[in-house]
């Protein structure tokens, strides 16, 4: 009787410190369900596209994951994608792809330094910053291609190690698509999960989120540390913005419209607060494939009148739903 | 300060990077209203080409017929064609049939003819086609699906809109109460004109009926329409079908001396010039003879030119309506005219324009009319609007435009018809009567006719269900489409179904598309709507190796041109930017020379649809 009873308090103890427990729960009940009741479901080429699918949400909600600890949001990562994956995409045609890679990283993060900048600054909420923004990049973006879309079917060699299929992988298992994404993704993820979780910015990024003017008192630079999450945030967007153009080769002006929401909602699925302080990285690439798994789920189903493009009400109901499972654990620590 | 140069210098930087080495790049157009790309180029240029027609009636002993070939002749004149027109001495279809054989002998570059009898016409018809000569019909036929011969198109009137544009021209006038005498009630043609009517007054919340009379028997007809009058005297509108019945309704007229009635009739007699003249008929409904036989030139031409085909089964030349003002109006061949195009994109800085470009020169030279092309330097409405006001003040003999903002734009082209200048849309537009703007027509795509037709070849090509992978639901012209390929697999007893993704998320799109796959694995025909959905099908293709599937998707981009070159996509639609910028200069013409109009609110340029044949050449 004992021992069951420190076996429950261990599992709430783990409930209640850590962030990510939560939507890793969610995640492995909806693949059962889903696996259980869901025709075809239980298969690698489900879940190799699965994942497939949060390749580019996936990217974008590591970044905002990270800047919504530090009380921040960002809504501009959608046009930055755009941006991002019209420069490599040019320098990938004009057989220059080391450079288009730098500044298709370096832009963005330039690009999402600036919203942080804006906000120090003036003090505007980040949501109105970066709500004009998004507006204002991707209106330029619009001008300056005078809104042609960017298509090529040159092969281009370096896009293989950024998207390429995962043949190793996939020769293996039937049906399986993996795709080398995968492993960046996973590798990025770990890289900020570092930076957060076990370095001094980290700490300041927590601190600046929970509560900026103690922060403050502590002698950590407020602005510096916003500036740089914006940074990041950029910097994820360029990455996204690479692997769109990698694996399709193709970038309009319209791209990545409307996906900010999506890699915010991803975050908060995963567990980050919205109220900035706590989150986890880890957490944010679950939310996005959390997000996914319930499309896939439902076009699989083939419900009739819930079709594929109704899939917004269920991301709106997974969104409240995972904000009150967040509220409910963080009362209880 | 220093701040805000390193905001600037940032911004400087990434938006140059943007634009880093684009002239490389394969760019192709994209919205806000040009998505597709130039079509094949001209494959044959401007070489002299031989055309015949056969007509199962000549201008030697049918007085009609000397329209029709005044038409086709001066169509040969303009576009600097050969055309031989053929003919029997007498109405005699066998003679007729005879004349196609003879033609095809002849070896031309093209041929169009009266398909009066389908049967007895098919056999050559498929010989002329077999033989890699291109055909087409005027005048008489029922277009290539009804007559079961895969024609180009059949160039006539448009039995519907005649009915329902008399409908809507009767209720503008104020109508109220319409009827539809029909003089042969059965006949499917007459039919239909009655159905438009009735259609006209019951979108308009008002009733229309239909009145049968003995069109053999004038004087039974008159004293039918009498009573029918005396029993319904709320009626105020009435259709005549023809002089069979529009004779005994002016014997009606006289005789019982209705009141503020409406009248329209179809078919010119000088009986109803006269009518027209003295204010009793509004209009006489006409199918436009002259247009027949330029059109069916025209488009032969532009075929073995540029690779244009007509966009539909039936291209409307009628219904035209001779009004009072027309009849005053003098055909003047020779008329010299100065024209001017607005558009809100130029070949300057936008590749697809320069297609629609080519088609508007291409017009001005071969009809001798001076045309000036006006545009922004970059995409801006409020200068393409002051560009309009500029055209309005140059006193053109006609305004093309395109109508991307109908708010913003029908100020100026309401100042532009109140000076009597003719004004049409191409490229933009939704046709005058959603746009609320009386321009002429609009030229461009019919949405729901890409999808259609998109949906016969798939099922052509052996396709047993379909989907419409729509990466915008909501979007009217894309929501169009769909409906258009669910229609065409309905028909032929099959389903199809829409698959909505999201288009600016590709990855996500592979995935939902590849799902679907899935959950519907006997689904075979995919239609995409653009590159914001063929791109992810094309990435699920790659992943999924699906086998034995049909793909047709809109417009041509790079990608989509080499998977029509491997076999992967079986055709992509176009619009035919070509034949908006031509088709746009010439109705202009037609209308100022021959008091020609356009038949229908949209006149439909595409769909074209590009195939591997046509990518070689």
């Amino acid at each position: 009787m004992k021992a069951s009873v420190s076996w429950l308090s261990k599992i709430r103890h783990f409930y209640s410190n850590t962030t990510i427990a939560a939507p890793v729960t969610v995640l492995i009940v909806i693949l059962v369900l889903f696996s259980l009741f869901v025709p075809k479901f239980f298969s690698f080429r489900s879940f190799s596209g699965i994942i497939n699918a949060a390749t580019l949400n996936g990217a974008l909600a590591i970044g905002i994951a990270f800047l919504m600890v530090s009380g921040e949001f960002d809504l501009s990562v959608g046009s930055n994608l755009a941006i991002s994956a019209y420069i490599y995409g040019n320098f990938s045609v004009a057989g220059q792809p080391f450079l288009g890679l730098i500044f298709a990283l370096v832009v963005p993060a330039l690009l999402g330094a600036v919203n942080g900048v804006i906000l120090v600054w003036t003090g505007i909420p980040s949501f109105i910053v970066t709500l004009g923004t998004k507006y204002f990049y991707r209106g330029m973006l619009w001008v300056i291609t005078t809104g042609s879309m960017l298509q090529t079917v040159d092969v281009l060699p370096m896009d293989k190690i950024f998207t390429g299929r995962l043949d190793l992988l996939n020769n293996l298992i039937s049906e399986a698509n993996f795709r080398n994404s995968l492993f960046w993704l996973l590798g990025l993820a770990f890289i900020f999960q570092i930076i957060l979780g076990k370095t001094k910015f980290g700490n300041h990024v927590f601190s600046v989120g929970s509560n900026p003017g103690a922060a403050l008192g502590q002698g950590v630079n407020v602005a510096r540390v916003k500036i740089l999450s914006f940074a990041i945030s950029g910097l994820m967007a360029g990455v996204a913005g690479i692997f769109l153009f990698s694996q399709f080769h193709t970038v309009r002006v319209a791209s990545g419209d409307g996906m900010d929401l999506y890699a915010i909602a991803a975050a908060v699925v995963g567990g980050t607060l919205i109220t900035g302080g706590s989150g986890n990285i880890w957490g944010a690439l679950v939310g996005a494939l959390i997000i996914s798994t319930l499309r896939t789920g439902v076009v699989l189903l083939n419900i009739p009148f819930i079709p594929a493009d109704n899939f917004e009400a269920i991301v709106g109901v997974t969104i409240i739903l995972a904000a009150i499972l967040n509220m409910y654990i963080s009362k209880r620590k | 300060m220093k701040k805000l140069n390193v905001l600037f210098a940032v911004f400087v930087v990434a938006m140059l990077l943007v634009t880093a080495c684009q002239p490389k790049a394969t760019p192709t157009p994209e919205v806000p209203v040009a998505p597709t790309t130039p079509p094949v180029e001209a494959p044959v240029g401007e070489a002299p080409l031989k055309l015949i027609m056969v007509q199962h009636a000549l201008c030697a002993w049918d007085a009609f017929w000397c329209t029709v070939e005044d038409g086709i002749q001066t169509a040969a004149k303009d576009m600097g064609v050969e055309v031989t027109v053929l003919g029997p001495d007498k109405f005699d279809l066998e003679k007729t049939a005879a004349l196609i054989d003879q033609a095809i002998a002849a070896q031309p570059d093209g041929i169009g003819l009266t398909v009066t009898d389908p049967v007895l016409f098919k056999e050559p018809i498929m010989k002329a086609l077999a033989g890699g000569i291109p055909v087409l019909a005027y005048n008489a036929g029922k277009g290539p699906v009804a007559d079961g011969i895969p024609y180009m198109t059949y160039l006539g009137m448009d039995e519907y809109q005649g009915g329902y544009q008399s409908g809507q021209r009767m209720i503008a006038a104020g109508g109220t109460r319409g009827v539809c005498i029909n003089h042969q009630v059965g006949h499917a043609g007459l039919d239909l004109r009655c159905k438009g009517l009735i259609d006209a007054f019951k979108e308009a919340g008002k009733t229309a009926e239909v009145l049968g009379v003995k069109g053999e028997d004038a004087a039974q007809s008159q004293t039918t329409i009498s009573d029918f009058y005396t029993a319904n005297p709320e009626v105020d509108s009435f259709l005549t079908l023809g002089p069979s019945s529009a004779n005994p309704f002016y014997a009606f007229v006289e005789a019982s001396q209705p009141q503020n009635f409406k009248h329209i009739t179809f078919d010119l007699t000088p009986e109803v010039e006269v009518a027209i003249k003295d204010g009793t008929t509004i209009a006489a409904v006409d199918q436009q003879p002259f247009l027949q036989g330029y059109g069916a030139v025209m488009y032969l031409v532009l075929n073995k030119r540029y690779g244009i085909t007509p966009a539909l089964p039936v291209t409307a030349t009628g219904p035209g309506f001779i009004t009072e003002e027309l009849l005053g109006a003098t055909v003047d061949p020779a008329k010299p005219l100065k024209l001017i195009m607005v558009q809100h994109a130029l070949c300057a800085w936008d590749a697809f324009w320069c297609t629609v470009e080519d088609g508007i020169q291409t017009a001005a030279k071969n009809m001798g009319v001076e045309v000036t092309v006006l545009g922004p330097d970059k995409f801006d409405l409020e200068k393409t609007a002051a560009l309009i006001d500029q055209a309005i003040a140059a006193q053109p003999d006609g305004i093309g435009l395109t109508v991307t903002d109908p708010v913003l734009f029908k100020e100026p082209i309401m100042k532009a018809l109140a000076g009597g200048i003719p004004v049409l849309a191409y490229n933009a537009g939704k046709g005058p009567v959603a746009d609320g703007i009386p321009y002429m027509t609009y030229l461009g795509m019919d949405e729901y006719q890409g999808g259609y037709q998109s949906g016969q070849r798939m099922i052509a090509a052996g396709g047993t269900r379909g989907v419409c992978i729509n990466h915008q639901v909501g979007h009217a012209g894309l929501d169009l489409r769909c409906k258009g390929l669910i229609d065409a697999f309905k028909e032929a007893g099959k389903t199809a179904e829409v698959l909505g993704v999201k288009g600016e998320d590709a990855a996500q799109s592979q995935t939902t598309i590849s799902d679907f796959y899935t959950a519907n694995p006997e689904v075979d025909s995919f239609l995409t709507l653009g590159p914001s959905s063929a791109n992810p099908f094309y990435a699920f293709v790659e992943a999924s190796q699906p086998q034995n599937f049909k793909h047709i998707t809109f417009d041509l981009t790079p990608e989509v041109e080499v998977a029509i070159k491997d076999g992967t996509t079986i055709a992509a639609v176009d619009q035919q930017p070509f034949l908006q910028g031509y088709g746009a200069v010439m109705y202009l013409v037609l209308r100022q020379r021959y008091g020609i109009t356009p038949a229908t609110a949209v006149t439909a340029t595409g769909p074209g649809f590009i195939t591997v044949d046509m990518l070689g050449k």
